[in-house]
């Protein structure tokens, strides 16, 4: 079934028409764009390089300590780990002391990249690719990606929302199969900080030991 | 017995299609993205608990050993099978939500599958431009317009709403495969489609795993995993711009 969407209608372009959307994206425009104005194109890229990124650390045969420990490399390069870290916390960011934001960033990092990772080091032998990205404007750009495993006879999507981070791109949420990583992660995060009685320090201590 | 459901299915298949239209017409103000409907949580949660008990000691431990000796082969001709033995239904839903060039192409898939593709084992119409393009009552009744409902927690079934429980109800029940098969071959078709079942449980081990067992309250987990996952999918794999979070929301 095809349903239209109803809300500001995005402009999502297909892979066939990237070559076009290259050239009437110029480069020149970049530097005259508001801070939170980037292009699909170099959306893509960046995606384009996450994937190869995974791909590598999936395929490479390393022990899973090492792939977890990679999984978590990328995150840092590519992930504005703040930004997830602040979405994912929701209200107590605000009143945690800067000392408490950062040692919770970390702490979350590593957890997500050693559960994540997990899921993905699942995905050996897999081929992944582009298929489309939709502009959002002010939230961002999503690219999205086609997981192709053995196992699976039909492909998934997996797809990536690209922010600007303050000048550099970097990705914010993770959507699998329509399922978001920072809707799933608010749910498990927010658990744990009532079982802690709302510390963020009680918190981050707990996110060390999980994932 | 069956004669007894041979007979008042019709009757009980119009009686549901009636009824889907007053459910279309009524609870079209429930439906609200990104948000729960949850009103019998406790009866939600007491049958999730006996649905995770299930999962732990019969559907895990059997995809285990269903991972441990099918081949690939071997599973992907089931997982074909099984998904062609689906077309036909697909075929009324996608009539019904008046999409008839889907209805024409799963009908071709189905015949070329059916035959070049041995009943269904092999897929050469995906390469002929036919990909699996799958839905079900549920989706017609999203098309129609019904509201999602209440978010319901089925037995055996796992995380539904009432829309897509009625959904189901009536896909069982206009079910063209199982009504135009002799008997002992729709026997045939359910073990299939138990085995797919404990197939899919194996291929999506990691995930439920993370769900149900590693999750801080696996309840709430299945039900944000089902409810985005299936809106996702009846919008067409499209992202709405409300469901995502603003990146912004709490920079300095």
């Amino acid at each position: 079934m095809k349903q239209t969407l109803t809300t500001p209608s995005p402009s999502t372009r297909n892979l066939s028409r990237r070559a076009f959307g290259a050239g009437a994206l110029g480069l020149g425009l970049v530097s005259a764009l508001p801070a939170h104005a980037m292009t699909v194109k170099d959306a893509e890229a960046l995606i384009q390089r996450v994937l190869g990124d995974v791909l590598s650390i999936i395929n490479a045969g390393k022990s899973q300590a090492a792939v977890l420990r990679d999984f978590e490399g990328i995150f840092q390069r590519y992930g504005d780990r703040t930004r997830i870290a602040s979405a994912i916390l929701g209200q107590p960011w605000r009143a945690a002391s800067g000392a408490e934001r950062n040692a919770y960033v970390d702490a979350l990092s590593g957890y997500l990249a050693r559960k994540y990772g997990k899921q993905f080091a699942d995905f050996k032998g897999a081929s992944i690719e582009i298929s489309r990205s939709t502009d959002y404007g002010r939230k961002g750009i999503i690219v999205q990606s086609l997981v192709e495993t053995k196992k699976w006879s039909e492909p998934f999507p997996v797809e990536w929302h690209v922010i600007n981070s303050d000048g550099q791109l970097k990705f914010f949420d993770i959507i699998i199969e329509g399922v978001k990583l920072l809707s799933a992660e608010r749910n498990e995060i927010r658990a744990i900080l009532d079982r802690n009685g709302g510390s963020v320090a009680a918190l981050t201590a707990a996110l060390t030991k999980m994932g | 017995m069956s004669q007894f459901f041979d007979q008042t299915r019709p009757i009980f298949a119009r009686f549901l299609i009636l009824a889907s239209f007053a459910l279309a017409a009524c609870s079209q103000q429930l439906d609200r993205a990104n948000t729960v409907n949850d009103p019998i949580e406790p009866v939600n949660r007491a049958v999730h608990q006996v649905n995770k008990g299930l999962d732990r000691v019969i559907l895990r431990p059997a995809s285990q050993v269903y991972g441990a000796v099918t081949p690939e082969p071997i599973d992907i001709a089931l997982q074909n099978t099984v998904s062609n033995l689906s077309l036909p239904s697909d075929v009324v839903n996608h009539t019904l939500q008046g999409d008839l060039g889907a209805a024409f192409k799963m009908s071709g898939r189905f015949l070329i599958n059916s035959t070049v593709g041995i009943l269904g084992i092999f897929d050469p119409a995906s390469q002929l431009d036919l990909p699996d393009d799958s839905t079900d009552f549920g989706e017609t009744l999203y098309v129609w317009g019904a509201g999602e409902g209440a978010y319901i927690e089925l037995p055996l079934f796992g995380p539904s709403t009432l829309r897509d429980g009625f959904g189901r109800i009536v896909d069982l029940t206009i079910n063209p495969v199982g009504n135009l098969l002799p008997e002992s071959e729709q026997e045939v078709v359910t073990v299939l489609r138990g085995l797919d079942l404990v197939g899919n449980r194996h291929r999506l081990g990691v995930v439920i795993d993370g769900v149900l067992y590693a999750s801080e309250d696996s309840y709430t987990a299945a039900q944000i995993g089902y409810l985005q996952n299936r809106r996702n999918a009846l919008r067409g794999g499209e992202l709405n711009e409300a469901d995502l979070d603003d990146p912004f929301a709490f920079d300095p």
